[in-house]
């Protein structure tokens, strides 16, 4: 089994943590979600699950508890609109957690494909085999003028939403990022935080994405997100450049400051451990942090501080307090 | 009301047929639907699925009297699409085709998908035009009298149409 994409030492490599392919598609037979009866829910899931069987595990979230379900979004295989339709559901997961496929989220079918770092060609090429597998047994809903038919109108066409998640820290610390915003705005791509639209960055973490659906071809609406987002890399490597030259014991105090609360502090909020994580993923990045680095990717343990994955992780509920001291609990076992 | 096929279970899907404009109408089981031998459209088989629950008009109705203000199919409105930019299913598309033009023109750029195509419809698209092709062909072979060729393009022709 390949890894997880998140335990690949790719995704602490460059600037850009993972590529991710989101393709939607509806069944013709059926209405779509803001009209489809509970009933055609449940036999629009049934049909398409059994055409996956096997292929997938399939998660039954009848049988999650919140924070399980939570644990799911932090992990970016379901989105926060999925959790919330209350309709019945599908999910289907393989076992490296790399595709995902959603049924009955805003549209019937949303596949989707995470690969670890700088890899959308990758990661298209395998959501388009699971899209033409899909279709050898499912009639999806197509027009020829319009393409592949979807809920709202801003994802007909290819039904096609690339991202790159990317970390931004000295964008965001210079207040350069809301240049970028408006600039690749013009060039049909947006810039959200951290899981998708309506989100708060946190960890200066971004998701750049294409905005625009139809009119051309995949490749080519891939291929315009990686050229703006090599922009933007760009400028976040410069800037990192220049700090470095200009404001070098600055930033290493910062880094070191960092590194040393994650190491020792006994209680720290989500926010706060994701601003430490940050620096740090800088620090390694720079190969300025001159110290042992975890056995697990920064990206994992973002993710692992999350309110969802340390109650999974605790088996059992916990207040605020509690919460914030598991954080820190792991925290220091991940950096001694 | 019990299926009118198999005279057995809760008759809950209503078919309406229409052939040469024979109507026929039917009240059946979801069993007996399923089997249903008769060339039923999905359009035709949702409509009548949708007119037992007293939500659509019929078929014939709907041909006569187009309502671009309503989707006939799911009975998604055009406003409650402005409301919620939400299209209720694939046949929304149609319905409301004119008004999302400018919609697809406006957020789009473009009112064409340049995109992949379903392996199905693009076997059915490439048949359609050697179809379209070959038949003109043979009308130009016909006309400048070159038989033999016009009796290849015509089996050609007879192939393709068989594979439809």
């Amino acid at each position: 089994m390949n890894k997880f994409w998140y335990a690949d030492e790719k995704v602490d490599t460059t600037p850009i943590i993972s590529s991710r392919i989101r393709l939607a598609r509806n069944l013709k037979k059926y209405p779509f979600m803001c009209r489809i009866s509970q009933e055609q829910s449940t036999k629009m899931v049934e049909e398409t699950t059994e055409r996956l069987k096997g292929r997938f595990d399939l998660i039954d979230l009848a049988k999650m508890s919140e924070p399980e379900k939570r644990h799911l979004l932090e992990r970016h295989i379901v989105s926060p609109e999925f959790l919330k339709i209350d309709m019945p559901k599908g999910l289907l997961v393989q076992p490296d957690e790399r595709i995902s496929i959603m049924l009955n989220e805003e549209d019937h079918v949303r596949i989707q494909t995470i690969y670890p770092g700088e890899d959308m060609d990758g990661a298209w090429d395998v959501a388009n085999k699971v899209d033409d597998l899909l279709e050898e047994t499912l009639e999806y809903a197509f027009d020829k003028d319009y393409g592949y038919l979807t809920s709202c109108p801003t994802n007909t066409g290819t039904g096609l939403r690339a991202s790159f998640m990317i970390h931004l820290p000295m964008l965001e610390k210079t207040g350069h990022i809301k240049n970028v915003l408006n600039t690749v705005t013009k060039f049909g791509v947006t810039l959200r935080g951290i899981h998708g639209e309506g989100t708060e960055p946190l960890g200066h973490i971004f998701q750049v994405s294409n905005q625009v659906t139809m009119g051309k071809p995949e490749t080519e609406i891939i291929g315009a997100l990686k050229n703006v987002t090599a922009q933007i890399m760009q400028s976040e490597n410069e800037l990192r450049r220049k700090f470095f030259k200009e404001k070098k014991l600055d930033m290493v105090d910062r880094i070191y400051r960092s590194y040393g609360t994650l190491k020792h502090a006994r209680t720290m909020s989500g926010k706060e451990a994701m601003e430490l994580l940050s620096s740090v993923r800088l620090g390694y990045m720079l190969k300025i942090l001159d110290e042992p680095k975890p056995n697990l990717t920064i990206y994992q343990i973002m993710m692992n501080i999350q309110r969802g994955s340390l109650i999974v992780a605790a088996k059992k509920d916990l207040t605020d307090l509690e919460r914030d001291t598991a954080r820190a609990d792991y925290l220091r076992g991940v950096f001694s | 009301m019990l299926c009118e096929k198999c005279h057995q279970r809760q008759a809950n899907v209503f078919v309406q047929t229409s052939i040469n404009g024979q109507t026929s109408k039917m009240h059946i089981c979801q069993e007996c639907a399923e089997q249903v031998d008769t060339p039923v459209s999905f359009e035709q088989f949702f409509q009548g699925m949708l007119s037992t629950m007293g939500m659509a008009q019929s078929v014939a109705a709907a041909k006569k009297k187009p309502n671009p203000s309503e989707c006939l199919v799911c009975g998604q409105t055009y406003d409650a699409f402005k409301r919620s930019g939400r299209l209720g299913c694939a046949n929304c598309y149609d319905a409301f085709r004119t008004d999302l033009e400018q919609v697809f023109r406006s957020i789009q750029g473009s009112t064409r998908h340049e995109g992949k195509f379903p392996q199905k419809v693009e076997g059915a698209l490439k048949t359609q035009r050697s179809l379209s092709r070959l038949k003109l062909l043979l009308a130009k072979a016909i006309e400048e009298e070159k038989f033999e060729e016009a009796a290849k393009l015509r089996d050609a022709i007879k192939e393709l149409e068989g594979r439809k």
